[in-house]
Order: structure tokens, then C-alpha cells, then sequence
């Protein structure tokens, strides 16, 4: 057993001296976990999901001045209830305890139910105490009370201190004595500051070690969900319970205590266990919830004490026992005790797990083992409790609460109904409480021996076998059946059944003639017409197999294909022709050799079951192709089934819209074999064509790919309203295509279908049966089976995470010529027939209560980027929902380590790089793709498989993340942030990946708003990750408010001697003309974007009378060239000869020929008045908010101006902590600068104001700096 | 279950070859036909000795 370190107690006292001030004392920091809550309820307002609930009925009556007294006693004893919790102006919280609150009584009578709902789910309001509501109810059994409390100010163990409190309060209070309780030593609040100051040493960095240690390469559980993640989960909840009968329940204690471990351990064990299988991974984190007072005199408090530790439990090995994930458990459990003083938000931050809007951090499955319940005293006519029935609210996406009850425990599991349906947290509950018994039973078993097979409810072998007559047998039964039923329509016209056998029958003895008979291969490269099926069914006659080959491949590739499969002759479209390498076989060219001479009548079967049909090509994992070698068997089996769930028989007419590459063609021997009949024409390769097809050949069974409808679907599907039956294939089925269709082609069947070409292209099929918002893949179809097993190759029960596997007639042979890779794909099927094989696919799914399996996604397309496992399907099927035609989600690795990148196609309307913004609205951050990259069409190999080595590589450049800040905005906002985080924050890197969590974000946030004067909602971070995209969000939401006819343009400007592009802002007022003056702006773009200078302009001209004034913004080039570029002696030149006769220029006659105004702030300021006193020429006057005049040189050395300007120079008040490089502090130094230079003549004007170096300060000078120094009546007004 | 460990080279009545971890029942209808070791090993000798892929009874009929 390891040794532990134990936990480090507290040193400090708990009650400090009060000597101090009563006052001092009603002032107390949260606790870590207080202020965790405070921070979620400040994230979303419209719900909560922390309210605490309790309620008693008092059998003896209740007698309401007794218990408004007890009320009053109860907020007089504990402070907590009289505590209201506020935010700071500088970000921080604090308790604050009251002398004085009243506890309202609801009585809402007979209609309590109302009262009561509406208590327990109204938010509070965390700043108005108490946060305690009671309802006194007249229930059918008596009088009622009920009691609903924020989270905050409580817990469950509190809940039993108030019931004992208030009951002895309310004795008391009847008796007319006084009440006897407990003496309370300290207060909540004492404890919160007391925590504080541990949390504020040192003593806690050894745990945030062993958490950074123990969390360090884990991998988030990821919970099969029935609906995807969403962003605006809200805290709707559902329950299953489920119970343990009283014996496994004595058995289950009796396993803890041998293996020295408390019950709750017992039943986390087995959550463990279970989540291992309901998820298929066996590094299982979650969280546990865990009562703590460490101290005596907290025992009696009200008040939250409860920790969050995370569990991290191995549950790998083969021959695991329950007694060995118990003991496991157990270890956990006690390091986890051991450092449970460390904060959850520290132990997030330390291991960049970042926060994830509605997503909780590392863990979404909580335990919390409750115990006994508590008992009331047992006195006759004493309360009893009372739980009236309310809505389940949610706090994780699982949580499991267990509970002692006479002698069982009841394990409650609370879940989103938003993420998963019931019968799935049903099966997992199942699964728990079985695991739970047999495990109490038999602890030393492996678990993976625990459970009956049965419990799978996976139908294990019987399945009669498929009929064996070949394609061929059946085609040409139909032709002499009914010979003049079309069979074969589309381009180049109409085959009758019997045409087509006999057509087909002349190219077969043409075919056997030039040595094509049983076991060898035909390549055919042919167009998309109906002279398909006389090439098709005249190489099956020969009893030899047909071998698609795509034109467009290399000729390289189609040699190598060709000789790996020993074709003996390849035959092509007279149009292809040309396109196939001459070498490889002999070509035969459809139409070329005369075959009228041929016997039509059928030639003798040669085609066994056991022989080849066909080949179809994929790619390899190696990079070669494969070929895939089905059976005539096989096919016979697909054909045999097909009426059970296509509708191809007489009457109807079936397309696929695939080449004959696409393994999905062989769909079409089906109704060739049942009489209905197939169209063969081009749909083209965006299915434009095909409203066409279906309109002019009467499809009545369409068969599609997923992506393929997802396409129709955005196109509208009006044109498909004939259809009887569509079939989409593929394993994730887009279930808002899926609905779609439903919805809007009544009478038509929507079928999903599934099935790998290694088993005869269809395996499953869901018949849109039991919707239930998700497409599962569904069924084994006829002479198929379906198995999902687990890691042990054992049936996965139901609702757990397995491999699907697929056995019975349909499969391949193998893959033509790789017996060691067949050898390991097609392995002995130990539930099958003796001797029997199934394929492993590689598929990962689960089977669902009702038997249908549910496709979970692609074992190789799990991917795990930065410790998340990702489906990148899902982000995929994202990237399509928000407009993408077509998208590819791959890891790379790339020089800054890995990462997701996304290719996308999409037309020209859609904005790729603004996708992101979008995926955020419903993924989670880790799946947001590094990179976007937009191509022109998925590269595809031969199988329609995404060939990734031909995706061009993705550009690391410069990392994006740590480019410099743009603007003066980003720049600010990422100096704010990483005060607030203690390391340097890029502009493009995320606060949360770089140590952030989500209780510094009210300090980061007041940082910003302290610097916009602004209101900025704290949520605003949550979306806005990065310092870049939050200020881009905060400017989204400060347009300038122009009146109707001035206009404020975007330029961009070359300048000859500052070199570079740069952005120019062009302000013209309403009604500019011959007489409007000009500002030349500094750091433009700030004084646009946040201070909204135009808009000030704006208004001053219109209501103030102020003359008619443009303005040019000027931005330096970005932030990081500000500074070197601001104070350049030759700056000021550059404005007068450049900028403003450009903007003379762009102005035109609007603008008079009279000299400008400068305006900058900061550095800007001192570049403003440089070019105020060096180019008189130029600048008439200048605005300088704020600047550090005193460390620079600003004008010439010369006394005596040529011409007198106006100066307009202030600073905030605040600003006299800033102190220059030469001594003098800011506000002194403007003070002395405006002195100085109205001493040279100058007029001069200063002002001081408040508010700090922000942006609000200089926004809120504005008005006044402006009118001043633009106004026409010349006072010479200096101070 | 087939990514690591030791496996047996298996064979079924229509000598359609396979591997099967060792440490498990072999599946009715198959037989240990080769050595047992790493998946590769394994791999590698059902590469030299399947050179015929046909089923044993369609290889019979022929």
C-alpha cells in the first residue's frame, strides 16, 4: 500500500482578535468554494442550478408567530444568513454580514405548489441577503414547511443544523423559554478567512504539485451522449434511481471494510468500473463530492463546506478484479483527501484544463456518497421530512448520489436530458448496480467475467443461412420470366430483361473465348450507361469476378492495381479508352469486336457461390491500394435479403448516384434479381442533375451517401417528393438531414444504412423507427450479424462503448493477395457457426435498449489533440451545419506540436476563418480546429476514401497565437489579462489554455472595464478567449452613433517615409464644406473605435456650436511599431507633408486650406504637441490628453513662437502615481509644460480630471478638450 | 485484444487462416496452424504459407 502524505493542517487560528473593530469583522473574503458558486451564478442569470432544497411537516400544527420567532433567532445566530456577497470595484469579492434580516414566510395555504416551485427555482440575488426563502404550506398531511437556500450559504450536512436549530428555536418559542443550543464559537465567515490565509501561504503548493502530478497526460472522459453538446446547456435535470437489494448491500459494506475502505469508496469503485465499459476507456477522471469540517467548532455552523476533488482511477488490465479497482479506488481516494485543501479553480489552472462555457472543467460525472440518512428525533408528534416533488436540476452531465436506506442503497444518477435519453442512463445504472452485486459477491472474479452474457441482449448466431443461387442464376430467371420488363434505363436508353441476358450472354462467349472463365479478374473502366450491365453480368456468367477501375487515377496506379489483382483483360468505354495504360492487360473496347455472331442463349452456369464476383478497391493504411474480394455468396446474401428492407422489386426503379469505383453500385443488383429495374446515367459531381434523373426515369428507391443528402438537403428537396424509399448510407447520418427528409417526403421511407465493403456493402439498417434525435446505424440485416464487443472481445452490454464487429454470409473472402492482412481484419467468430470468421471494422458503437446499434465513430478517427479524444466526425458535421459543402478534420503534427486542422470547401459566400467564431456557438473549445484551411475539393482515393496526402500541408508560418497585438485595445486588454494571470498573455493566445480559470476573470474583466469606463459582462470572456477576439468583441458593441449625413470611411494608406500599409479613419460632419476644419487624430484607431471621438465631433458640431470639423485618424502600422514610430523627431513632418495634403486630397473642396489640430493621448500626446510647435505651418493647435511631456524634447529650442498655438494638455488626477523617468509624476509634468508654454506665448489650457491612464478618462475629456481648442472666439485662458 | 500481446496462428476447416490471442479458448471449428508469438511473427507466417486464398471446399470443387 503507498504511503501517503496526509493532509497539512491549518495553522493559523481560526477566530482572530476583534480587538480590532466590530466593523472590520462584518467584512470576510469567500471561502474557495463560495466563491466558485458565486462565479457560476454571475455566468448565467436566468437559472440556477445551486439552490438547496429541504421541508418538514409538523404533524402537532404550526404556529406561525412561533416560527416567525424561531426564523428571527435562527438569522440572529448564524451571521451566514444575514451575509450578502458583493464584487469589488477591483474584481475581488467579499462577504458581507449584516446586523440585521428579516426572514419573510411565504404562506402560501392550500396553493403551495406554486409557492414552492417558485422558491426553489427564482435565482437569488447574491447581494441581497437572506438567501433563504420558506414556504409554510397546508398540505393533504398537515402543515407544511419548506425551505429553499443558495448553495452558497449552505450544504446538506448544514440542512441537518438547521432543522435541529430551527425546531429547538420554534420549541422554544411555543414553551415561552429559552432555547438550549450549542454555543457558536466562529462564524462562516471567521472559517472563509481562516481557509484564506492557508490558501495564501505557501503550505498548499506541495498539493497543487501532487494534483498537477496525478492529472498530468489525463484523458476527459468522454460520455457516449445520445444528442451532441450544445452551448446553452441549461440546468434542466432527470433522475433514474436504482437500488441494491439489502443482502448485496451488507455484502458490498462487507468488501469496504476488508479491503479498509469506507462504503462510499465501495460504490465509487463500481462507478469506476462501469464508466470504464459505458465509455471504453480505462483512464476514468471524475470528480467526488466531499463534506468537509475540519475543525470541531464548525460542526454546528450552517454554512458551505464542501470540496470537490478529482478521482483519477486506472481501470486497465485484462484479468481486473472488483477487489482490484476497490483497492485502486481506495488510493485515490486517500491522496485525493490528503490534498483536498488545494481549490478546484487552482488545480484547473494549474493543469491548463481550461474552462469550457458550460462545460465543467477535467471531469463531467460526479459521485457523492451521502451515507445514512439522517434521522429527526423520533418524539410523537415531532416534524418529519418533507421533499415535495420539484423539477431535477442538474449541476453535471452525470452525477451519482447514493444513500443508505433501511439497509439498501439507493444510487441515484441526476443527468441532462439535453445530452442523453433515459434509457441510456437506464442501462448505465444497470450496469452499476450489477457490477455493484456481483462484485460484493464475487470480488475476486475479473470483471470482465461479471454479468451474463445475455445482458448484452445481442442475438448471437441462428441466422438461417442465405440462399445460394448467384446473381446469374437469378437475372436470367427474370429474363425468361419476363423478358420485356425493363431492367437497365438511363443514358443510352432501355434494356429488357431479356436483351440484357442475351447481349450479356454474347459477351460472355466472347469474353470465355479470349480465356476470362472462374477465378480470374476483369478490370472494367466504363461509362455511366446502361451497357454497364451487359459488361457486368457477361464477366459474372464466365464464372469470373469484375474489378472497377476509376479513370482518373495515374496510370501508375491503375498498372499496379491491375497486376495486383492478375487481371487477364480490361474492358473500357470507347471513351475512356485512351485513359488506361495500354500495357497493363489486354483492352477490350465495348463495341469494337462484332458480336452478332454469338449464341444469345444462356451459357452454362459457371459461377460457384465460392467464387469471386468482384473486387473493389480500397485504400490501404500503407499507402497501396487493397482490394477487397467478395464471393458470389456474399452477394448472394445482400441480394437474398434486399426485399426485407429495399423496396426494389417489380414496380420499382432504383439509382444510386455513385461510379462503379463506389462500392454502394453493387446495391444494383438487387432489383436486377427481384425484377425492379435500374437506372445507370451520370448525376454529376454535385448531384445537379439528379432532380432531372428522378423526375424523367420515375426513381421511386434512391440510395445516397451521407454527405450527399446533407448537399440535397441545403438544395431543398422538393424534386424528390416521387420517392417511395431513400437509402443513406454512410455511418454518420446528419440527423437534422435525416429529420429533414422525414419531415418533408411524406410517404416516402427514409432508411439509414451502414455497412463496411468488406461485408458486402450493407450490414445494418435503421428504419427511422423510435426517433429519438440520433440516427443509429440499427439492425443486422438478413444472414448478418452485428456485434458491439468490448476490449475482452466479450458482448458489450447494453449502452456501453464497444468495436462493432460483423459476421455471417456477407463477408469478404479477404483482400485479394494480403493473407496477413486478412488474417488479422477477419478473425474467428467465437459466437458464430464452428469455424466461422467476422471482420472487425474498426467502428466503434454501442448497442441501444432496443437493440439497434448506434454508430459512436471511427476507432481511426478518434483522435486525441492536447489530452481530448476527439470524434472528428463531429466537428465535421459542424463545420457542414454552419455552411461548409465539405470538410475534413485530421490531426497533424505540426512544427508547434499537434493540432486540429479543418479543410474546408465552401462557395465564395462563406467567410472560412469566421467559421470558428461559429463552431464555438456548439463544440467545445478543445475541438475548435488550430487551423482552416479552405480547398477546392476533397481529395478522394479510389473509394471515395479522403486521401490525406493530398490535402496540402497547413503553413505553420508564424504561430497566429503569439503574433503582436494589432491594436491599442488588444494590447491593453492582454496587459490587463496578464497582470491578472502573472505571466505575459499574447493577443492571440487564450487566457484559459495559459493558466486562467474562470475565478480570475472578474479581476481581469474590472482591469478592462476599469479601462473602458465601461460596464463589460463577465461572460464576455468566456467566448472571447483571447485578448485579440475580446477586444474585437468589445468593439463590436461601440459603433460611433453618427447623426444621418456625416459619414466615417476606412482607408487604407501608404506612406512613403513610414513605409507599410496602415489603416486611416475618415470622419466627414453633415454638411462639410468649403469652411470645415480638420483634426489630424493620433492612434486613430482607438480614439474611433473606443472613444468614439467621431461621434463626440458629431455631436458637438451639431449641438454646441462648434465649427464644421473632419478628422483624420491616423493608426500606426500595429502596436509594437507604435512607440518607436509616435516619437520619431521627424514624425511631425510626416504629417504636415504627407497625411494632410492626402487628406486635403480625400477631402476635396470640403475642407478649407487653414491649418490642422493635433490629438493624441499617452505618447500620442506628446507626438500632437511636437507637431502643434514644430510645423506652425501645419498645425494650428493640438490636443494632449495625458501625455509624459516632461521626458521628452517637444518643441524647437528657440523662445519665440512664429505663430501662437492653442494647447489643450490634461491628465486624471489619479495619473500622479505615475512617475516620469525624470522625477516629476505626470499631472506635474503636464502642470509644468502648460506652464512653459504659455510663457512662450502660447494659449494655453489645462484641465484635470479623473478616472486614471484609461480610456474612459480620455473619452469623458474629450468634449471639453475639443471645443476648446476649436472654438472661434480666441480667450486666452491659461491656468 | 488484437493490438498487442502474444497470438496463436489459427486455422478453420476451409483453411482460411487467422491469429487468436493467447490466453483465450480458441473458437470452435479453429485450430492452432503455426506459431504462437507477436502479431508480426504471426502475420508474417500466414504471408508465406496462405498462397492459395480460395476456401478449401471451393479450391475441391475446382
Amino acid at each position: 500500500m503507498p504511503r501517503f502524505e496526509p493532509r497539512p493542517t491549518n495553522p493559523f487560528p481560526l477566530l482572530t482578535d476583534r480587538a480590532d473593530g466590530e466593523r472590520a469583522a462584518r467584512d470576510f473574503p469567500l471561502s474557495a468554494g463560495q466563491e466558485r458558486l458565486w462565479w457560476l451564478r454571475q455566468l448565467d442569470s436566468s437559472h440556477d442550478q445551486y439552490h438547496i432544497t429541504g421541508g418538514w411537516r409538523f404533524p402537532a400544527g404550526l404556529d406561525p408567530s412561533a416560527i416567525a420567532t424561531a426564523l428571527a433567532g435562527l438569522a440572529r445566530r448564524h451571521d451566514i444568513l444575514r451575509t450578502r456577497f458583493v464584487l469589488r470595484p477591483d474584481g475581488t469579492t467579499a462577504q458581507e454580514v449584516a446586523a440585521e434580516v428579516e426572514i419573510p414566510v411565504v404562506r402560501a395555504g392550500r396553493e403551495w405548489r406554486a409557492a414552492v416551485e417558485r422558491a426553489a427555482s427564482e435565482p437569488f440575488d447574491l447581494s441581497r441577503p437572506p438567501l433563504l426563502r420558506v414556504v409554510a404550506a397546508e398540505t393533504e398531511d398537515g402543515p407544511g414547511l419548506f425551505v429553499a437556500l443558495h448553495h452558497i450559504v449552505t450544504d446538506r450536512w448544514s440542512m441537518d443544523v438547521l432543522a435541529r436549530d430551527l425546531f429547538e428555536l420554534y420549541d422554544a418559542a411555543t414553551a415561552g423559554r429559552a432555547p438550549r443550543l450549542p454555543e457558536l464559537a466562529v462564524q462562516y465567515g471567521d472559517y472563509a478567512r481562516w481557509q484564506q490565509r492557508l490558501l495564501d501561504s505557501d503550505l498548499l503548493r506541495p498539493g497543487l504539485e501532487h494534483w498537477r502530478r496525478t492529472l498530468a497526460g489525463c484523458e476527459r472522459l468522454e460520455l457516449p451522449t445520445d444528442r451532441p453538446r450544445t452551448a446553452a446547456a441549461d440546468g434542466a435535470g432527470a433522475s433514474v434511481v436504482v437500488e441494491l437489494p439489502e443482502e448485496a448491500t451488507a455484502a458490498m459494506t462487507a468488501v469496504a471494510w476488508r479491503a479498509r475502505a469506507s462504503p462510499g469508496v465501495v460504490v465509487t469503485a463500481a462507478l469506476v468500473a462501469a464508466l470504464s465499459a459505458f465509455t471504453g476507456q480505462d483512464d476514468v477522471v471524475i470528480g467526488a463530492i466531499v463534506s468537509d469540517r475540519p475543525r470541531p467548532e464548525l460542526q454546528d455552523l450552517i454554512g458551505f463546506f464542501v470540496n470537490t476533488v478529482v478521482l483519477r482511477v486506472d481501470a486497465s488490465g485484462r484479468e481486473l478484479t472488483f477487489r482490484d479497482v476497490v483497492a485502486r479506488t481506495r488510493d485515490v481516494w486517500m491522496a485525493a483527501d490528503a490534498h483536498q485543501d488545494v481549490p478546484f479553480e487552482r488545480i484547473v489552472g494549474a493543469v491548463g484544463a481550461g474552462a469550457e462555457q458550460q462545460r465543467n472543467p477535467i471531469f463531467d460525472v460526479v459521485v457523492n456518497h451521502a451515507g445514512d440518512r439522517t434521522a429527526l428525533a423520533e418524539a410523537p408528534g415531532a416534524p418529519t421530512w418533507w421533499y415535495p416533488e420539484l423539477p431535477v436540476t442538474a449541476r453535471f452531465d452525470l452525477s451519482l448520489t447514493t444513500q443508505l436506506v433501511d439497509g439498501r442503497l439507493r444510487a441515484t444518477f441526476v443527468y441532462r436530458p439535453a445530452l442523453f435519453d433515459e434509457t441510456t442512463i437506464a442501462a448505465l445504472a444497470d450496469r452499476y448496480i450489477r457490477l455493484l452485486a456481483h462484485g460484493a459477491a464475487a470480488p475476486d472474479r475479473p470483471l470482465h467475467e461479471l454479468g451474463p452474457a445475455g445482458e448484452s441482449g445481442m442475438p448471437l448466431g441462428g441466422e438461417d443461412p442465405a440462399p445460394r443461387a448467384t446473381v446469374v442464376e437469378l437475372v436470367e430467371a427474370r429474363a425468361a420470366l419476363h423478358p420485356d420488363d425493363v431492367a437497365v434505363t438511363g443514358a443510352g436508353g432501355e434494356l429488357s430483361y431479356g436483351e440484357l441476358n442475351r447481349r450479356a450472354n454474347r459477351l460472355a462467349r466472347h469474353l470465355m473465348e479470349r480465356g476470362v472463365g472462374r477465378g480470374r479478374v476483369v478490370g472494367v473502366c466504363l461509362d455511366q450507361t446502361v451497357e454497364r450491365f451487359v459488361v457486368l453480368l457477361a464477366i459474372v456468367k464466365c464464372g469470373a469476378a469484375y474489378f472497377p477501375l476509376d479513370p482518373d487515377f495515374p496510370p501508375d496506379r491503375l498498372r499496379f492495381m491491375l497486376s495486383d489483382a492478375g487481371a487477364v483483360l480490361t474492358i473500357v468505354s470507347p471513351s475512356l479508352a485512351h485513359r488506361l495504360p495500354a500495357d497493363a492487360t489486354p483492352l477490350l473496347v465495348l463495341g469494337e469486336p462484332d458480336l452478332t455472331g454469338y449464341d444469345a442463349g444462356n451459357p452454362p452456369l459457371a459461377a460457384r457461390p465460392g467464387d469471386l464476383a468482384y473486387l473493389i478497391s480500397t485504400s490501404g493504411s500503407t499507402g497501396a491500394p487493397k482490394s477487397v474480394a467478395v464471393p458470389h455468396q456474399a452477394l448472394s446474401r445482400l441480394v437474398a435479403g434486399a426485399p426485407r428492407y429495399l423496396d426494389i422489386g417489380p414496380g420499382a426503379t432504383f439509382l444510386q448516384a455513385g461510379p462503379l469505383t463506389f462500392d454502394v453500385s453493387v446495391l444494383e443488383w438487387t432489383p436486377l434479381a427481384h425484377g425492379g429495374r435500374v437506372v445507370v446515367t451520370g448525376t454529376g459531381a454535385l448531384l445537379e442533375d439528379l432532380e432531372a434523373v428522378v423526375r424523367d426515369h420515375g426513381v421511386t428507391t434512391l440510395k445516397l451517401v451521407s454527405p450527399q443528402l446533407d448537399l440535397l438537403v441545403e438544395r431543398g428537396l422538393s424534386a424528390l417528393s416521387g420517392l417511395r424509399q431513400l437509402v443513406v448510407g454512410g455511418d454518420v447520418v446528419n440527423p437534422r438531414s435525416f429529420r429533414t427528409a422525414r419531415e418533408l417526403l411524406p410517404g416516402c421511407r427514409v432508411t439509414a444504412s451502414y455497412g463496411p465493403t468488406e461485408c458486402t456493402v450493407l450490414a445494418t439498417v435503421f428504419d427511422g423507427d423510435s426517433w429519438s434525435g440520433r440516427v443509429p446505424i440499427g439492425h443486422a440485416i438478413p444472414h448478418t450479424r452485428a456485434y458491439v464487443l468490448d476490449r475482452d472481445l466479450n458482448p458489450a452490454p447494453v449502452g456501453m462503448r464497444g468495436e462493432i464487429h460483423l459476421a455471417g454470409d456477407g463477408l469478404a473472402r479477404g483482400y485479394h493477395g494480403r493473407p496477413g492482412l486478412t488474417a488479422q481484419a477477419f478473425v474467428p467468430d467465437p459466437y458464430g457457426p464452428p469455424g466461422s470468421r467476422m471482420y472487425r471494422t474498426g467502428d466503434v458503437g454501442r448497442l441501444l435498449p432496443g437493440g439497434a446499434i448506434d454508430f459512436l465513430g471511427r476507432a481511426d478517427r478518434q483522435v486525441k489533440v492536447r489530452g481530448y479524444r476527439i470524434e472528428t466526425s463531429e466537428i465535421e458535421h459542424a463545420l457542414l451545419r454552419h455552411g461548409a459543402t465539405s470538410a475534413v478534420v485530421l490531426r497533424a503534427e505540426l512544427d508547434t506540436g499537434p493540432a486540429l486542422v479543418a479543410y474546408v470547401v465552401a462557395d465564395e459566400s462563406v467567410d472560412v476563418p469566421a467559421l470558428r467564431g461559429r463552431l464555438r456557438a456548439t463544440l467545445p473549445a478543445y475541438m475548435i480546429p488550430d487551423h482552416l484551411v479552405r480547398i477546392p475539393r476533397v481529395p478522394l482515393t479510389a473509394n471515395n476514401k479522403v486521401d490525406r496526402t493530398a490535402l496540402p500541408p497547413v503553413t505553420p508560418a508564424r504561430s497566429a497565437a503569439a503574433a503582436p497585438a494589432e491594436s491599442g485595445l488588444e494590447a491593453r486588454v492582454a496587459e490587463a489579462w496578464s497582470e491578472v494571470l502573472g505571466r505575459v498573455l499574447a493577443a492571440g493566445e487564450d487566457f484559459f489554455d495559459h493558466g486562467g480559470h474562470s475565478l480570475l476573470v472578474p479581476r481581469a474583466t474590472a482591469a478592462v472595464r476599469r479601462l473602458l469606463g465601461r460596464e463589460v459582462p463577465l461572460r464576455l470572456m468566456m467566448r472571447h478567449r483571447t485578448p485579440a477576439a475580446y477586444a474585437a468583441a468589445l468593439l463590436a458593441g461601440s459603433l460611433p452613433g453618427l447623426g444621418a449625413d456625416s459619414r466615417l470611411e476606412r482607408l487604407t494608406w501608404h506612406s512613403r517615409t513610414l513605409g507599410g500599409e496602415r489603416r486611416v479613419d475618415l470622419f466627414v460632419p453633415a454638411g462639410a464644406s468649403g469652411g470645415t476644419r480638420l483634426l489630424v487624430v493620433l492612434d486613430g484607431s482607438e480614439f474611433v473605435d473606443v472613444m468614439r471621438l467621431p461621434a463626440i465631433v458629431d455631436r458637438l458640431v451639431r449641438d454646441r456650436g462648434v465649427p464644421p470639423t473632419a478628422a483624420v485618424f491616423i493608426s500606426p502600422a500595429d502596436w509594437s511599431s507604435r512607440r518607436r514610430e509616435l516619437l520619431d523627431e521627424a514624425y511631425a513632418d510626416v504629417l504636415a507633408h504627407e497625411l494632410i495634403p492626402q487628406a486635403r486630397t480625400w477631402l476635396g473642396e470640403r475642407c478649407r486650406s487653414g491649418r490642422a489640430t493635433a490629438v493624441g493621448a499617452s505618447l500620442g500626446a506628446v507626438a500632437a504637441l511636437r507637431a502643434a510647435l514644430r510645423r506652425p505651418d501645419s498645425f494650428e493647435g493640438a490636443v494632449a490628453l495625458s501625455g509624459p511631456l516632461s521626458e521628452h524634447r517637444l518643441g524647437p529650442a528657440d523662445a519665440s513662437p512664429v505663430s501662437p498655438a492653442r494647447l489643450f494638455l490634461s491628465a486624471s488626477r489619479e495619473e500622479a502615481d505615475i512617475v516620469l523617468d525624470d522625477g516629476l509624476n505626470l499631472v506635474e509634468a503636464v502642470k509644468r509644460t502648460g506652464e512653459e508654454l504659455a510663457g512662450r506665448g502660447h494659449e494655453v489650457r489645462c484641465a484635470y480630471g479623473d478616472g486614471g491612464h484609461t480610456y474612459a478618462a480620455w473619452e469623458s475629456m474629450l468634449p471639453h478638450a475639443i471645443s476648446w481648442v476649436l472654438r472661434e472666439d480666441r480667450a486666452r485662458d491659461v491656468r | 485484444m488484437f493490438d498487442d500481446g502474444e497470438f496463436h496462428v489459427v486455422m478453420n476447416d476451409e483453411e482460411q487462416y487467422s491469429i487468436w490471442p493467447v490466453g483465450r479458448d480458441i473458437p470452435l471449428g479453429w485450430r492452432v496452424a503455426g506459431p504462437t508469438g507477436p502479431k508480426s511473427e504471426c502475420l508474417a507466417h500466414i504471408d508465406a504459407a496462405w498462397t492459395d486464398m480460395r476456401p478449401r471446399s471451393l479450391r475441391e470443387e475446382a
